[in-house]
């Protein structure tokens, strides 16, 4: 036996309890290896392919709660698309009223708290609390409000006050505001812009009053804060009749009224602005659509064939004027229209930002073209610009790389790719001008 | 004894086994300090956070927001700290809810909201991004660099530059040096790999941990770092801004020493005291210090503390050491709306003309300086600096008088001057070339306090 393991019965153990040690041992295997891979994430694997929308939950005890599923993580990312940044601290809503004002009062002596910048974490949280206890009680939160010393204090937290003021008692923080014009400084507008949208509730005629009202600078910053859209079935047309809208759309202020009458009735509005010889407002109102603003672009680019011969010419001219600011806005038209003349100048004319440093978004303007060849054969087209022009720019190595590259792919010889890009360097050396 | 009974106690002792061993275990470790406080933590004796390698420890005691397992905590504190972990890694809640996942589960959801973003508008992609920049946090702190690596190789050119963002942010806030390494390889990306938000959070997450790691940040990067700590941002609680004055110019630190004086004196103003009179007369450091300290005393105290406690240790100064100090406070005023002419009630009528001239010889902003000079308290010695400040005045504007007209209308507008003052003013220049010598005569003699 020499050699062998010692089994339990060799040392007279009685066989039941033999047993009971392996089964024992046994147990302690498996349940040693279940508890283990239980904390691994061993169920992780099929957390993102579960699509199971499930309420977003924290709860306290971290074992116990499900794992997030990508679901859950997305649901969780969207949750804060319409929120103000204060409306997103989590379970602020859980602080006492007295942790509230205990927690502004510590802001009022925090240097971080402190600082002039409103973007500082500081302010934030003081906005963050300030913005809790308006929400549950407005005149509490404006009593302590007003008694905060020093005054420069009291200006810092005004950017909350404005920031966090319940939307829907947006009317009285607007009296409030006007009242104490001490503490607004230029642009600030939260609680303006709120005001606005919940007069436009009771239709044009209340609006065109509010906008009446309104001072030079209120009415520049109208809308600038807005995320949602206006009222739905708003009458804008209404809107658009009066004095005080008129003399806005003059002085090119609205750009955002126009877009909420563009998500409402995108047709509407074009056919506003082209009547009323405001075609030039087009592109402003869609340049100024910072958020789908590509979007808008491609808008514009499908209604092009649509206007009429002057518009359209109106709106060409603009975009080309502002290419090189906004390449896509030409781009898309030219990709959009179904006149093959208009779409082939419009794009000889977009390749054209080559010459201004802008290789990439030049080269856009071919990408809906369909033959390697006729690529080739509009680069070659292109006319070179004064070597002497203020803003052109030779092609850099980095971009001819990339050019060169292209060309090869649509089956360009080395010597077409020379040519052309040789035509793009041009402008390195700029010549000499006779006297 | 049975053996199933035997067999069951078994699994139950091996189960609170395995529970205790992977809990005591690195991983275990790492999800009791998911607090997410690696970059937020006290700047003692750290060097940078650790590379995030699973198990590797390292971060603070410090309770964590995002612990619910912890007595809820509801002070300043907490709330500043959550602000901070949103700046740096992302919401630290969803910090929480990544860490419970493995690594190939962060890749897999990594891909499937990637894809789910793509399909979505520019507002949804960006709060998606917020997301991904807290699953970043977590996948960087886990792998490191093979986190970079992965992101890098991503097939899809949008998914690819979405991801390999939020990862190198998260290498600039965990670990600079280990993304010194990769800004080479990514310089291609939009904005190239050290545009100004990973530069900045890089600054920001060396600031959060302390002076030295903010010196050691700028030694690594060298003149190829334009960031600088700024005010408000997450200063670590123990931050020597002394040092940073002191030894940030020679390390290659850029950084407003006014801004950083500002933050110093609100924390230890006493200390910034003794270092302003500590600095020479003659020293041009002297305004820097004095502008920092005022406006912190106006943060703090508001105006008339302000002016209190910063003439307070002027008071047997000489003329020149005072005006340094209130020449200093012009620029602090300027950051606040209206701040010089709230301030001009509370100093003496000489410190009163040495501010309304130092404003008018700025001429920064016409409604500011226009509401220095009405607050002033003798309208002889407004209309005495006036005339002299027109008069220097003369050749300016390039010649374009309608321009020039403008602002001195719009100046005597914003300083209160009444009719009969804004006539006389307006009476000499209509007469005489300003640059001849004679406005400011006539302006003062023709007042009637003279």
């Amino acid at each position: 036996m020499s050699g062998e393991l010692t089994r339990p019965s060799d040392v007279g153990i009685d066989p039941t309890v033999q047993k009971s040690i392996w089964g024992f041992v046994l147990g302690v295997c498996v349940g040693g290896l279940v508890g283990w891979r239980s904390l691994t994430g061993g169920s992780h694997s099929q957390a993102t392919n579960e699509k199971i929308q499930r309420a977003v939950h924290v709860s306290g005890d971290r074992d116990d709660r499900p794992v997030w599923t990508e679901s859950d993580f997305t649901a969780d990312a969207l949750r804060n698309r319409d929120l103000y940044y204060g409306s997103k601290e989590r379970g602020i809503e859980k602080w006492s009223d007295a942790e509230l004002r205990a927690a502004l009062d510590a802001s009022l002596r925090e240097p971080e708290c402190m600082a002039t910048s409103g973007s500082s974490g500081g302010i934030q949280a003081a906005a963050i609390l300030l913005g809790e206890w308006m929400k549950r009680d407005l005149d509490g939160a404006l009593a302590w409000f007003e008694q905060v010393k020093p005054e420069t204090a009291r200006d810092r937290m005004a950017f909350g006050l404005d920031v966090m003021w319940p939307e829907e008692e947006a009317e009285r923080g607007l009296v409030y505001f006007r009242e104490h014009p001490e503490l607004k400084g230029p642009g600030s507008s939260y609680v303006f812009n709120n005001a606005a949208l919940l007069i436009a509730k009771r239709g044009p005629a209340a609006f065109a009053d509010f906008l009446e009202q309104a001072s030079p600078e209120e009415r520049r910053y109208l809308g600038s804060t807005w995320q949602e859209s206006f009222p739905p079935g708003f009458d804008f047309s209404s809107l658009m009749e009066t004095k005080t809208m008129q003399e806005m759309l003059d002085a090119r202020q609205g750009y955002t009224l126009l877009r909420m009458w563009q998500k409402q009735n995108p047709d509407q509005v074009m056919a506003y602005l082209i009547e009323n010889d405001r075609t030039n407002m087009l592109l402003g109102m869609v340049r100024s659509d910072y958020r789908n603003r590509e979007k808008a672009m491609e808008w514009i680019g499908s209604k092009i064939d649509s206007m009429d011969a002057e518009s359209r010419a109106k709106v060409v001219a603009q975009a080309k004027q502002e290419m090189s600011n906004e390449p896509a806005m030409l781009r898309n038209i030219a990709d959009a229209t179904r006149d093959p003349a208009l779409q082939e100048s419009l794009r000889r004319e977009g390749l054209r930002l080559m010459f201004y440093g802008n290789t990439a978004e030049g080269l856009k303007f071919l990408d809906k073209i369909a033959l390697p060849s006729q690529r080739i054969e509009m680069l070659e087209a292109l006319a070179p610009i004064d070597a002497n022009t203020r803003r052109g720019r030779s092609i850099q190595p980095p971009e001819a790389d990339v050019l060169r590259q292209k060309l090869r792919e649509w089956n360009a010889d080395e010597a077409r790719i020379d040519t052309i890009i040789g035509g793009l360097t041009k402008i390195s050396q700029p010549q000499q001008v006779s006297p | 004894m049975k053996p199933i009974p035997a067999t069951l106690l078994g699994c139950v002792v091996g189960l609170a086994l395995g529970w205790s061993l992977r809990s005591s275990g690195p991983e275990g470790r790492e999800e009791e300090e998911f607090s997410s406080s690696r970059v937020l933590r006290p700047a003692v004796g750290t060097k940078f956070a650790d590379r995030g390698v699973k198990g590797s420890g390292g971060g603070s005691k410090a309770t964590s927001i995002s612990d619910d397992t912890a007595p809820a905590r509801h002070d300043l504190s907490v709330l500043l700290r959550s602000i901070h972990l949103h700046e740096l890694e992302g919401d630290p809640y969803v910090v929480r809810e990544a860490e419970r996942l493995d690594t190939e589960s962060l890749r897999s959801l990594v891909a499937a909201m990637t894809a789910d973003s793509l399909l979505r508008d520019t507002q949804d992609q960006f709060e998606m991004s917020l997301s991904l920049k807290a699953i970043a946090t977590v996948q960087f702190r886990r792998e490191g660099v093979r986190a970079l690596e992965w992101a890098s190789q991503l097939p899809d050119p949008k998914v690819r530059e979405l991801v390999v963002s939020q990862t190198i942010h998260a290498a600039f806030v965990q670990d600079p040096a280990a993304a010194l390494s990769w800004v080479d390889r990514l310089k291609d990306m939009p904005g190239g790999a050290l545009r100004y938000d990973f530069q900045a959070a890089a600054v920001m997450g060396a600031t959060a941990r302390g002076v030295d790691d903010l010196i050691v940040l700028r030694s690594l990067y060298g003149d190829r770092l334009h960031s600088s700590p700024w005010s408000g941002m997450p200063y670590a609680p123990d931050f020597d801004f002394k040092k940073l004055i002191t030894d940030g110019p020679a390390a290659g630190i850029s950084f407003s020493t006014s801004e950083a004086v500002t933050q110093w004196a609100l924390r230890d103003r006493k200390a910034a005291f003794q270092a302003l009179s500590a600095i020479g007369e003659g020293d041009n450091r002297r305004t820097d210090f004095a502008r920092g300290i005022f406006t912190a005393l106006i943060a703090a105290e508001g105006y008339e503390g302000a002016v209190r406690e910063a003439l307070a240790p002027f008071q047997n100064a000489t003329g020149k050491e005072r005006e340094t100090m209130v020449r200093a406070m012009t620029s602090s005023l300027y950051e606040n709306r209206g701040g010089a002419a709230k301030t001009m009630p509370f100093l003496p009528d000489a410190d009163q003309k040495v501010l309304a001239q130092t404003m008018l010889s700025q001429n920064i902003d016409v409604t500011e300086t226009g509401g220095a000079l009405a607050a002033m308290s003798s309208s002889s010695v407004r209309m005495e600096i006036l005339g002299d400040y027109l008069k220097s005045m003369g050749a300016s504007f390039g010649g374009n008088e309608e321009r020039k007209n403008k602002y001195y209308e719009d100046l005597m507008n914003a300083a209160h001057l009444t009719e009969e003052e804004k006539t006389r003013i307006r009476g000499q220049f209509s007469r005489n070339d300003p640059s001849s010598g004679d406005v400011r005569e006539e302006i003062i003699w023709s007042h009637p306090e003279n």
